[in-house]
């Protein structure tokens, strides 16, 4: 037999979270019963038995693929438009005058008020969108600008030294300079994004949505409908971010092959 | 042929060169000599292009190869590759030739066996190494060295520049040096104080 000490440290980081895990939900259990009022506070098995009964529900995968789709739209226009004006403002001193307290203004702006009056402005269901997108957008701007600035002056001479060009010091030393910060910043906005969708769903209440669903939960007081839709939420976004590390980390090898 | 005219040159307050006209031949080997602060480094980086001067003219060959203090490896490419970069645009057309060449001048400089290594993976001597090639094979009239063997040890030192020398025939060498033994056999421009 291995001796505890002996088990592999991947072994053990899983083995130790899913330790925590039960301690939560022992406490959770432990407080629901506590409580006593399922409409309060129902109990782990409760909000499980609420999860299972939806899962075989057809609307429930349209529900979360119509969220997921309006995050992962949202968060692309975001990185895309972040990385453009971030180019932008890098060659284009002007631009980076004005786009700059813009962006400062939409960073310290709160999502709710995004999200009202983005609701006056546009459909319901294209709300969701809008906020992601502003949520994901000054993220990656910041850290692309960051990191452009930060490019070591040193290896800009001696490119410039060695007759590489615009194009070719763009390519071999400013992209694989700004890619940490910018892989870094890519997977902090995703689960910004992912929150603000659902935030602006449960606002504008659009078709297809958790954030609807999470709302109808509210109104009808279904607690355990609430927790049920909210634990998925929080499963598909560690799901999603666990990818988009994933695809990073791969990208990062195919670079180095 | 390098040819400074009447180029002064300060940095913010500070006057490094005021009128300083010279002439560096085609070929050869040129030693710069003189103590901290008169300008040696900046004479490089105006014969590099790297610095423009507020006054005067600098003629120099379109392509100008330089060895800086610091190795300036890219981290994110091998040692061959980092060589591979600087080849002429018809040589990089081809990767399998691109590769070959880099090869060669790896090989020239002792680092045969290091093609696949990082700069991270390599030591201080072989990164200089790495980028003595890197310099070398760019294929330019004009070899600027600024003291880039400096940090090693005095016998690492003694042999790169021996490397360095020798690989450089044909071409104009400039070496900026602290160390008049390092200019043994050289011709010296010396500089003073401004």
């Amino acid at each position: 037999m291995k001796r505890p000490d002996a088990i592999r440290p991947r072994a053990r980081v899983l083995l130790e979270r899913a330790g925590v895990l039960l301690l939560y939900l022992l406490v959770w259990a432990i407080a629901a019963r506590a409580v006593d009022v399922p409409l309060l506070l129902p109990s782990p098995a409760a909000v499980l038995a609420r999860l299972l009964s939806l899962l075989p529900q057809n609307t429930f995968w349209l529900t979360l693929g119509g969220t997921l789709l309006r995050t992962l739209y949202a968060y692309a226009l975001g990185v895309v438009l972040a990385v453009l004006l971030a180019a932008l403002c890098c060659r284009f001193r002007a631009a980076d005058l004005l786009l700059s307290p813009l962006l400062s203004a939409v960073r310290a702006t709160p999502v709710t008020s995004f999200i009202v009056l983005a609701l006056v402005w546009l459909s319901s269901a294209r709300v969701p969108v809008l906020t992601g997108l502003l949520m994901t957008l000054p993220v990656v701007y910041s850290a692309v600008v960051q990191a452009v600035r930060a490019v070591d002056s040193r290896l800009l001479e001696m490119a410039r030294v060695h007759g590489f060009g615009p194009g070719r010091t763009l390519r071999h030393v400013v992209v694989p300079s700004v890619l940490p910060a910018f892989t870094q910043s890519c997977l902090a906005a995703i689960g910004l994004c992912w929150k603000a969708v659902v935030a602006a769903e449960v606002i504008g209440v659009p078709k297809l949505a958790v954030g609807s669903r999470l709302y109808e939960a509210k109104i009808y007081l279904e607690t355990d409908s609430l927790l049920a839709w909210t634990l998925t939420i929080v499963l598909l976004s560690v799901l999603l971010e666990a990818l988009l590390r994933r695809a990073a980390r791969r990208f990062a090898e195919v670079r180095h092959d | 042929m390098i040819e400074l005219d009447r180029v002064s040159f300060s940095y913010g307050e500070k006057r490094i060169f005021s009128s300083l006209s010279l002439c560096l031949p085609d070929a050869g080997q040129v030693a710069v000599l003189g103590p901290s602060g008169c300008g040696k480094t900046t004479l490089l980086r105006l014969i590099a292009g790297l610095e423009t001067p507020d006054a005067g003219s600098i003629r120099r060959p379109e392509r100008v190869a330089c060895c800086f203090q610091e190795d300036r490896l890219l981290p994110w490419y091998t040692a061959r590759e980092n060589v591979a970069l600087v080849l002429p645009r018809s040589a990089r057309r081809d990767k399998a030739r691109a590769a070959r060449l880099a090869q060669g001048w790896l090989e020239r400089v002792g680092l045969g066996s290091e093609g696949d290594a990082y700069p991270d993976a390599l030591s201080g001597g072989m990164k200089r190494r790495v980028a003595l090639a890197r310099a070398l094979a760019y294929d330019a009239p004009v070899l600027l060295l600024d003291e880039p063997f400096r940090a090693l040890d005095e016998q690492t030192h003694a042999d790169m520049l021996r490397l360095a020398r020798s690989l450089s025939q044909g071409r104009l060498l400039v070496l900026v040096t602290h160390d008049e033994r390092d200019a043994e056999g050289m011709e010296i421009l010396r500089l003073g104080c401004p």
